[in-house]
C-alpha cells in the first residue's frame, strides 16, 4: 500500500542544513496499522507528511497505493489525499468557521460525493457526536474535536489513515475514546492506519511498531514482540 | 463549482463582520466615483448650456459677406444632411443712431443685432424692468437697447432713436443678452432689431461690417460631423462656422481642466479604496491561512481554493459598490442643499453613465487589489499543518539574488495587470492617456520607493535595538521582525497620503488659475472707436474724470491672405484658412514698446524709431500650430487692402495678465502709414456704480462716436461660473482628503490582528499597557513620519506633473503644507497605532493565546 524508496529529508533551518531523516525504506503492506515511535525530533511528523503527499522527499521516492508521489504536482497530490488519505492532527485543524456537520461534510463535497449530508451525520453518530453537529469548533471541547476531525478523515472512505500523536493535546479519558475510534476503523474496515505516537498504550495496540531516532530506523517490532520492547523504546 | 460557492457562503457568514473594513473602502471608492461623475455630467450639461448661451446656438454659421449661391446650397444640402433640427437668421452690423429728436445732437454707433422669432435658442435675456423677453416686443420697428445706449443718446424707454433711415421705438432695456461673444471686441452698444425690419433701415446697401449668421439647433450627437463636414464643404467660401464648444475659449479651457481634475479624483479616491481593500484581503488572507492549508489537506486544489475567495471578494465588491450606489445618491441629493447653489441651474440626479462605470470600475479595482494577496493562497503547503515553521523563514539576511529568485512571478503579473488597468481607467476618466500614464507611473514608483525605505530603514534604526528605553528597543524590533508590519503601512500610509495630497496640490494651483483672471485690479472698460485725433484728449479727460488706468492702443482690423515662409507656404486666402484659426480676422495694433506682459523669444524687437518696411512681431503659439518663422512675409488684408510685413520677432504673451489685453500681431509703427485706424482703450473705472454711469456719460458727451464696453457684467458671469466651479474643486478635494484618511486609518487599524498575539504575550510577560501602547506609538509615529515624507514627495512629483504638463497650469511646491502634511501623517498614524493597541488591550491575554 504504502512503500518509501531511499527517502530522506534535509531541510534549511537559518543558514545550516537540518537532515531530520536520513535515506530509509519502508514498506506499509494493506491492512496494517503501523504505529511509529521516537522522541521529539526524531521524525515521526515529517515521515507521516511524506507519506501523505504534504512534503517532498530530498530524495527517494514515496509510493502510496501505486502511484509515485514525487511525481506529482500540488494539486495531483491534494486529488489524492481527498480520494484515498484520511489526515488527523495532533491540533484536530477543523475549520473555525465551518460547524461539525459542515466539517466533515467537507472532503465529500470536494469530490462531488452525492449524499454527503446523511454520510456525515453518519459518521458523526459513528464518533458519538450526533448531538453536535451543528456546533463550531470553538464550542467543542479537546475530544470532541479530535472525533470531528476523525469523521472528516474518514469522509471519502479512504483505504489509507494517517495519525500524527492524535491523543496528545488530549486527556488520557478522551484519548481511550480516540484510540477505540481508530482501532474499530481498523478492524471494521481493515484500513491501514499509520500512527506517530509518544501513547505506550497506543503503539502497543498495532500490528508493527517503528521506532526512529535522530531520523534513522532503529528497531521495527512486529505485534507480539511489541509491549516489552515499547517500554524500552519510550526509555531511549 | 457547488462546492466553492458552498464554501464561500461559509467562511463569509462567519467573518463578514470583520471584512466591514471592505465594504467601507469599496462603498466610498465607488460612492465617490459615482457622485462626482454624476456631479461633472450634470455641471457639464449646466455649463455647456452657458456655453451655449454664449452663442445663443449650437452652431453658428457666419460670412461677413452675402453668401453665393453656392455657399447657400451646401449650408442647406449640409444641415438636411445631418438632420439639424432648427435654423434662425440673424445679422449684426455697425451702424450709427441718433435720438428722433433732432433737437438731441447726439450720436453712437451702436452694434445692431437684426433677429428672428426663434432667437436665442440658448441661453437668457433679461430686460431691466423684469418683464420675460419676447420678440413680439421688436415687431414693427420696435427696439432693445443696451442702457449704455440711453446714458450716450440721453434717451429712454418709450423715445424713438433712428437707425440708418430707419425710426425705431426704444421698447425696453436689456441687461443680460443671449450670443454675446466674450472674446471679440463689440463697437459699441448692442441694439435688438427685428430681422423683418433691416431692409428699413438701409443699411444693408452701405454698411461695411454686415455679418449674416444663420443659428443653427442640432443634436449633440450630430454636432461635431455637421460641423466638419460644413468646414470641409466651404473652405472656399468666406463662411465661417462654429460650434458653441469653441465659444469662450479660455473659459472652455479652464472648465475642461476642472472636469479632468474632477474626474481624476474621483479616481484616486477609488484607487485609495483600492488599498483599503488590499489591507484588509490581505489580513484577511493571513488568518485564513491554516484554513486553506487544511482544505488542500482534504484534496482541494489550488485553483478552487482561490475560487473560494475570489467569489467572496465578488460577493463583497458588489455589496460594496452597491452600498457606494447608496452613498452617492445621499451626496448628490445633499449638494445643492449642501453647497447652497441655484437648484434652477443645475440639475444633480446620478446619471446612469456614471452609476454603471462606477461600479463596473469599482469592481474591477476590488478584485484587482484583491487579487494580489490572494494569489498567496498558492503558495500555503499544507505541510504547515504539520510543521508551522516551514512558513517563516528565519530572521537571516536573504542576498538580492535569492530574493530575486523566490519572487512570487504570478504576483508579479498580477501586479502589472493592476497597473495595466489603472493606467488603462485613469486614462479613460481623465480623458487623457498621458494623465493615465501619469498616475500609474506615480503609483508605481512610490511603491517601490517605499519597499526600499522599509528595507533602509530597518537597517537605520538597527542600532537603536540597543538602547535601554524597552518601548524604543521593541519598537525597533518590531519594525524589523518577521511578520512585521512596516511595509504594509508605509505602503498604505505613503501611496494614499500621496494621491491625498497630489489632488490637494492641484486644488490650489487650479483655484489659483481662477483668482488670477479676475483681479481687483484689472481693466473694466474697453473703450472703442477712439479716434486717432482724440486720442490724447480723451485720455485726459478720463484720467480727471477718474479713472486709474488708460491704456490706449492703435487697433485695425485684418486678415493674413498670405504667407511666404521658410516652413510655411500659402499661396491663397483658401490655403490659409485651411489652417484653423489663422484665416480668422485679427486685432492688429502697432507700437514701440514691449508690455508688461511679453517677452521676446526669438528675433529682435525693433528700435524706436520709424520704418517705412513694413515688420511684424507674431505671437509664440503662430509659430508652434503654424512653424512660422522669423524672417517670413505675412501679407495682410486690411479693409481691402493687401499689406505685406516680414516677421522681426515672435513674442511670447502672459494672456492670463488681461490689463494690456493681447495681441497675435503687433507691427512696427510705420509699417501701418495711411491705413486708418482707430483706437482701443483698456480702463479702470470708477468702482461705485453711480460714479461708473457717470463717468461714461460724461465721457461720451464729450466724445460722442466713442463706445464703452463694460466689462463688469462679463466679469460677473465668469465669476459666478467659476466661484461654482472652484466650490465643486474644493469639495472633491476635502472629500478625498477625508476618504482618503479614512482608508488609510483603515487600512493602519487592519494590522491590529497581528498585533494582539505578541501583545498577549508581551502582557503575559509582565509588560505594562502604558509600555506596550508607548511601543505602538512610537513603532506606528516614525513609520507614518517616513511614510509621510515619501508619500509627500510622491505628490509633490505628481502635482508638478499633472499640472505644468497636462493642465498646463503652473506648479507653485507649498513647502508649509508638505512639512505639516508629514507631521500630520505621524501624528494621525501614531494615534491609530495607540487606539489599535488600545483596543487589543482591552482582550485579556489568555483569549487571544487560547485561540492563536
Amino acid at each position: 500500500m504504502i512503500r518509501l524508496e531511499s527517502v530522506s529529508k534535509v531541510v534549511q533551518s537559518g543558514p545550516e542544513e537540518l537532515t531530520i531523516l536520513h535515506p530509509l525504506d519502508l514498506e506499509v503492506p494493506k491492512g496494517q496499522f503501523l504505529s511509529i515511535m521516537g522522541p521529539s525530533g526524531s521524525g515521526k511528523s515529517t515521515l507521516l507528511g511524506l507519506v501523505a503527499g504534504l512534503d517532498a522527499p530530498t530524495s527517494g521516492r514515496v509510493v502510496v497505493d501505486g502511484e509515485d508521489l514525487t511525481a506529482l504536482d500540488e494539486d495531483a497530490l491534494a486529488r489524492l489525499r481527498g480520494a484515498k488519505i484520511g489526515f488527523v492532527f495532533q491540533f484536530f485543524h477543523l475549520l473555525p468557521s465551518l460547524t461539525a456537520l459542515e466539517n466533515v461534510l467537507v472532503p465529500m463535497e470536494i469530490a462531488g460525493i452525492a449524499g454527503a449530508d446523511a454520510r456525515s451525520r453518519e459518521l458523526l453518530r459513528e464518533v458519538g457526536l450526533s448531538e453536535r453537529t451543528h456546533h463550531y469548533p470553538s464550542q467543542l471541547s479537546g475530544g470532541e474535536q479530535q472525533r470531528v476531525a476523525l469523521a472528516r478523515a474518514l469522509a471519502n472512505e479512504p483505504p489509507i489513515l494517517l495519525a500524527d500523536e492524535p491523543t496528545g493535546n488530549l486527556d488520557a479519558e478522551n484519548g481511550r475514546h480516540i484510540v477505540e475510534i481508530l482501532l474499530g476503523i481498523h478492524e471494521r474496515r481493515g484500513t491501514t492506519i499509520v500512527l506517530a505516537t509518544h501513547d505506550q498504550e497506543l503503539a502497543g495496540k498495532a500490528d508493527r511498531v517503528l521506532v526512529l531516532r535522530g531520523g534513522r530506523i532503529e528497531r521495527v517490532h512486529e505485534r507480539a514482540a511489541v509491549v516489552p520492547l515499547v517500554s524500552a523504546a519510550s526509555r531511549g | 463549482m457547488k462546492f466553492v460557492l458552498r464554501m464561500a457562503a461559509r467562511e463569509l457568514r462567519a467573518s463578514w463582520t470583520r471584512l466591514l473594513f471592505f465594504f467601507v473602502s469599496i462603498a466610498v471608492g465607488v460612492g465617490a466615483m459615482i457622485s462626482l461623475g454624476s456631479v461633472i455630467q450634470s455641471v457639464r450639461a449646466a455649463l455647456m448650456k452657458e456655453s451655449k448661451g454664449i452663442t445663443a446656438a449650437d452652431l453658428l454659421i457666419w460670412a461677413d459677406r452675402p453668401y453665393s449661391d453656392n455657399a447657400r446650397y451646401i449650408v442647406d444640402e449640409k444641415l438636411q444632411k445631418h438632420g439639424a433640427l432648427s435654423t434662425t437668421r440673424s445679422v449684426e452690423s455697425t451702424a450709427m443712431a441718433r435720438p428722433e429728436d433732432e433737437s438731441r445732437k447726439a450720436t453712437t454707433m451702436v452694434e445692431l443685432r437684426a433677429v428672428e422669432e426663434a432667437f436665442p435658442f440658448y441661453g437668457r435675456m433679461e430686460l431691466a424692468d423684469g418683464r420675460p423677453y419676447e420678440h413680439d416686443l421688436l415687431k414693427g420697428r420696435g427696439a432693445l437697447v443696451r442702457p449704455e445706449l440711453l446714458t450716450r443718446l440721453g434717451v429712454r424707454v418709450g423715445d424713438r432713436i433712428r437707425i440708418g433711415e430707419a425710426s425705431f421705438e426704444i421698447r425696453g432695456v436689456v441687461v443680460r443678452e443671449a450670443g454675446r461673444s466674450l472674446s471679440m471686441f463689440t463697437m459699441g452698444p448692442r441694439v435688438f432689431i427685428d430681422h423683418a425690419d433691416l431692409e428699413t433701415t438701409g443699411i444693408l446697401d452701405y454698411a461695411s461690417r454686415i455679418r449674416r449668421q444663420i443659428l443653427v439647433r442640432v443634436d449633440e450627437d450630430k454636432l461635431e460631423d455637421l460641423v466638419w463636414d460644413l468646414e470641409g464643404a466651404l473652405a472656399n467660401e468666406f463662411v465661417r462656422v462654429r460650434s458653441y464648444k469653441e465659444a469662450g475659449d479660455q473659459l472652455a479651457r479652464r472648465l475642461n481642466r476642472g472636469e479632468s481634475y474632477l474626474s481624476l479624483a474621483g479616481f484616486v479616491i477609488l484607487i485609495l479604496g483600492g488599498v483599503g481593500v488590499w489591507s484588509v484581503v490581505r489580513v484577511f488572507v493571513a488568518q485564513k491561512l491554516k484554513s486553506i492549508a487544511v482544505l488542500k489537506c482534504v484534496g482541494a486544489t489550488t485553483r478552487q481554493v482561490l475560487a473560494i475567495y475570489v467569489v467572496q471578494v465578488l460577493a463583497l465588491s458588489v455589496v460594496g459598490c452597491a452600498l457606494g450606489l447608496g452613498l452617492a445618491r445621499l451626496v448628490v441629493a445633499w449638494i445643492p442643499v449642501g453647497l447652497g447653489l441655484d437648484v434652477k441651474d443645475v440639475e444633480y440626479g446620478l446619471t446612469a453613465s456614471s452609476v454603471v462605470q462606477g461600479i463596473a470600475i469599482g469592481l474591477l479595482v476590488s478584485v484587482l487589489f484583491s487579487l494580489i494577496p490572494l494569489l498567496h493562497l498558492r503558495l500555503v503547503r499544507p505541510l504547515w499543518l504539520l510543521r508551522p515553521e516551514s512558513v517563516q523563514p528565519g530572521p537571516h539576511r536573504r542576498s538580492l539574488r535569492e530574493r530575486l529568485a523566490s519572487l512570487d512571478r504570478m504576483q508579479l503579473a498580477a501586479g502589472v495587470i493592476l497597473v495595466l488597468a489603472l493606467v488603462g481607467v485613469a486614462s479613460w476618466q481623465a480623458e487623457s492617456l498621458l494623465i493615465g500614464a501619469y498616475v500609474s507611473a506615480t503609483f508605481v514608483g512610490l511603491s517601490v520607493a517605499l519597499h526600499f525605505a522599509g528595507s533602509l530603514l530597518i537597517r537605520a534604526v538597527a542600532p537603536l535595538s540597543r538602547s535601554s528605553y524597552f518601548p524604543l528597543r521593541h519598537a525597533v524590533l518590531n519594525v524589523s521582525r518577521p511578520g512585521n508590519q512596516t511595509r504594509v503601512i508605509l505602503l498604505a500610509v505613503g501611496v494614499g497620503f500621496c494621491f491625498v495630497l497630489a489632488i490637494r496640490g492641484i486644488q490650489t494651483n487650479l483655484l489659483e488659475q481662477f483668482a488670477v483672471e479676475l483681479r481687483e485690479d484689472a481693466p473694466d472698460l474697453f473703450f472703442l472707436d477712439i479716434q486717432a485725433d482724440q486720442k490724447d484728449l480723451l485720455e485726459e479727460r478720463a484720467r480727471r474724470l477718474g479713472a486709474s488706468t488708460v491704456k490706449l492702443v492703435p487697433v485695425l482690423r485684418g486678415r493674413v491672405v498670405r504667407v511666404e515662409g521658410r516652413t510655411l507656404q500659402l499661396e491663397s486666402y483658401q490655403e490659409v484658412r485651411e489652417r484653423d484659426w489663422l484665416g480668422r480676422e485679427y486685432t492688429l495694433t502697432y507700437r514701440n514698446h514691449l508690455e508688461d506682459n511679453e517677452r521676446i523669444l526669438e528675433g529682435a524687437w525693433w528700435p524706436e524709431s520709424h520704418s517705412s518696411e513694413p515688420e511684424v512681431s507674431i505671437e509664440e503659439n503662430l509659430k508652434e500650430d503654424f512653424g512660422m518663422e522669423v524672417g517670413d512675409v505675412l501679407t495682410f488684408d486690411i479693409m481691402g487692402r493687401q499689406l505685406a510685413a516680414r516677421v522681426t520677432s515672435i513674442r511670447e504673451v502672459e494672456w492670463a495678465d488681461a490689463r494690456n489685453g493681447g495681441f497675435m500681431f503687433v507691427f512696427r509703427p510705420g509699417g501701418l502709414e495711411g491705413v486708418p485706424s482707430s483706437y482701443a482703450g483698456f480702463v479702470k473705472g470708477p468702482n461705485d456704480p453711480m460714479e461708473r454711469a457717470r463717468f461714461q456719460s460724461d465721457l461720451v458727451e464729450d466724445f460722442y462716436n466713442v463706445s464703452i464696453v463694460d466689462l463688469r457684467d462679463i466679469l460677473d458671469d465668469l465669476a459666478q461660473v467659476v466661484d461654482r466651479v472652484s466650490l465643486a474643486i474644493t469639495v472633491v478635494g476635502s472629500v478625498a482628503l477625508l476618504s482618503g484618511g479614512l482608508i488609510l486609518l483603515g487600512s493602519v487599524a487592519m494590522t491590529k490582528y497581528q498585533r494582539s498575539y505578541e501583545t498577549a504575550i508581551f502582557r503575559t510577560l509582565g509588560a505594562s499597557r502604558r509600555r506596550v501602547a508607548a511601543m505602538m506609538v512610537l513603532e506606528y509615529g516614525t513609520l507614518g513620519a517616513l511614510a509621510g515624507a515619501i508619500g509627500s514627495l510622491g505628490a509633490q512629483v505628481l502635482t508638478f506633473l499633472l499640472s505644468e504638463r497636462v493642465l498646463e497650469i503652473p506648479f507653485r511646491p507649498d513647502v508649509l503644507a508638505q512639512a505639516g502634511a508629514i507631521l500630520a501623517a505621524s501624528f494621525a498614524v501614531a494615534l491609530v497605532g495607540m487606539l489599535v493597541t488600545l483596543d487589543v488591550l482591552r482582550h485579556k491575554p489568555l483569549s487571544i493565546l487560547r485561540v492563536g
